[in-house]
């Protein structure tokens, strides 16, 4: 589902990825981990598209990133389900409206969307706060309305950007949770953080980078 | 239908930034309208000219009847020509008499008579350009039997000119002004694009088409011009009203003045179709 091939990315005189190659598969959980500076976000970058791989070979669902079209970044997008450890949620939009906005790109119709939106919300525990303004929820919250608004489009990859990176202990568990339940119904999911208490224990492969490189991968 | 909603929000949302526009707009376009609506009066009150302009044509008292006929056949043949009136020797000196009544001394020891016949042409309105009569007057003056011609073409002239003049600095105000209403919306549009920078980026990752992200924008710089043009057409019409009862009372002349309607009907959408050109124009250079 996920494949890196000798990949390497240099800003300026940085070398962010070298050299890297793994295979995540279908239906698989793993975890980027390592310390700040460490090329996580990168490698996620290279996945949603917002940078190139200088060297080898990138393919996401199936899409080879080296050979796709700028034109057709937005169809493989529609694959992909987005976390972010800063959310990115608009502020001036209700919960509904952020969630529903993934459905309407794609131009569903607005009675199905009512109805995806309402499952997604569901299973985020957050059918209470439908109405409400991002800005009035806590950050827990906030972090499932961006996992609802990831779900409603049902990707086949689900990508996390460091998503408890903002959060208390007691609302990481309940994050992971809900990572482990989409997992469970078979979306591919690849979560990057630093936080080694998040891998530990959950059975899941972890990737491990250091100064760009991959050094270790193992189930913890 | 949810690009028009997203324009409808970023309206709201970016008030000021889009009221500055719509009245730079709606200024521009008035200029332009009454810069147009000045052209469009003096060229219609220029082709009403033929019709207070005559060519005097003197024959000379040597021209024969066939040389009189030859001539008139000529004038009624020209497309130019609308009408033409034949003043014999005799009539013109019973006119002159006539004019004259007070001074009828002027005419004591002239046993002669001293003027000559005359065809008086009436040009048609239609076919009226200073070239063209120019062209019309010489052919005439080569006619046999022709002794003089007499126009006001100095004043002919003059018109000429200044309708020529009046037409190359209308085209550069013009120019100058659609340039400047389409640079207006070209920079709100770029403003707001970067404005909107945050959710272009979250739309992107949604897996929103370049399509998507930009039709929005074309609707904002429409409706943009299209607000500048509707206040711009009420600005007209309120002006004109404003200046007939004021002025067309102390200066008969302007009661010529008049305002075809559909000028007013179009103002709105040239804003329209200006601030889309604009959007185009800012979305157009962006990247993605």
């Amino acid at each position: 589902m996920i494949e890196f091939n000798n990949v390497s990315k240099t800003y300026a005189s940085v070398k962010a990825l070298v050299d890297i190659t793994f295979k995540i598969e279908k239906g698989e959980m793993a975890f980027v981990m390592g310390p700040s500076g460490a090329g996580k976000s990168t490698l996620l970058r290279l996945l949603y598209l917002s940078d190139k791989a200088d060297i080898g070979f990138v393919s996401i669902a199936g899409f080879n990133i080296a050979t796709l079209k700028e034109t057709s970044y937005a169809y493989l997008r529609r694959n992909i389900g987005f976390v972010f450890q800063d959310f990115k949620l608009l502020k001036n939009k209700s919960v509904y409206d952020n969630i529903a906005l993934t459905l309407r790109i794609r131009g569903v119709m607005e009675r199905e969307i009512k109805e995806k939106v309402y499952t997604a919300l569901k299973m985020v525990n957050l059918r209470h706060k439908i109405d409400c303004n991002p800005l009035t929820l806590s950050g827990g919250e906030q972090q499932r309305v961006t996992i609802a608004r990831a779900l409603v489009g049902e990707p086949t990859v689900m990508l996390a950007d460091e998503p408890t990176g903002n959060l208390d202990a007691g609302n990481e568990t309940s994050i992971m949770n809900i990572f482990k339940d989409i997992n469970a119904k078979g979306t591919t999911i690849l979560v990057a953080t630093h936080n080694e208490n998040l891998v530990k224990g959950t059975g899941k492969r972890a990737l491990y980078l250091d100064n760009g490189r991959l050094v270790k991968q193992e189930i913890s | 239908m949810f690009s028009i909603k997203l324009a409808i929000q970023s309206i709201k949302q970016e008030k000021m930034l889009n009221l500055l526009s719509v009245i730079s707009i709606s200024i521009g376009l008035f200029i332009l309208s009454v810069v147009f609506l000045f052209v469009y009066n003096v060229e219609k009150f220029t082709q009403e000219l033929p019709e207070k302009f005559a060519i005097s044509i003197y024959l000379n008292d040597e021209a024969s009847l066939t040389d009189k006929r030859n001539i008139e056949n000529t004038l009624n043949s020209d497309p130019l020509v609308k009408s033409v009136d034949y003043i014999s020797k005799e009539a013109a000196l019973i006119e002159l008499k006539t004019t004259l009544k007070k001074a009828n001394y002027v005419f004591q020891g002239i046993d002669d008579n001293p003027l000559f016949a005359s065809f008086i042409v009436w040009l048609n309105p239609g076919k009226f350009d200073i070239d063209i009569v120019k062209t019309f007057i010489k052919k005439i003056k080569q006619l046999k039997g022709v002794e003089s011609v007499e126009s006001n073409e100095k004043l002919l002239e003059t018109i000429s000119s200044l309708k020529n003049g009046l037409r190359v600095t209308t085209t550069g105000i013009l120019l100058t002004f659609v340039c400047a209403m389409i640079f207006i919306c070209y920079t709100t549009v770029k403003i707001l694009f970067y404005r909107h920078g945050e959710e272009i980026e979250i739309y992107k990752l949604l897996g929103a088409t370049r399509l998507f992200i930009r039709i929005p924008f074309l609707f904002e710089g429409g409706a943009i011009g299209f607000a500048g043009g509707i206040i711009a057409a009420i600005s007209v019409m309120l002006a004109y009203y404003f200046f007939s009862a004021r002025f067309i009372s102390i200066v008969p002349i302007f009661s010529s003045i008049a305002i075809p309607m559909y000028t007013i009907y179009i103002i709105p959408f040239v804003g329209l179709f200006l601030g889309i050109t604009g959007a185009a124009l800012a979305i157009g250079r962006l990247k993605y």
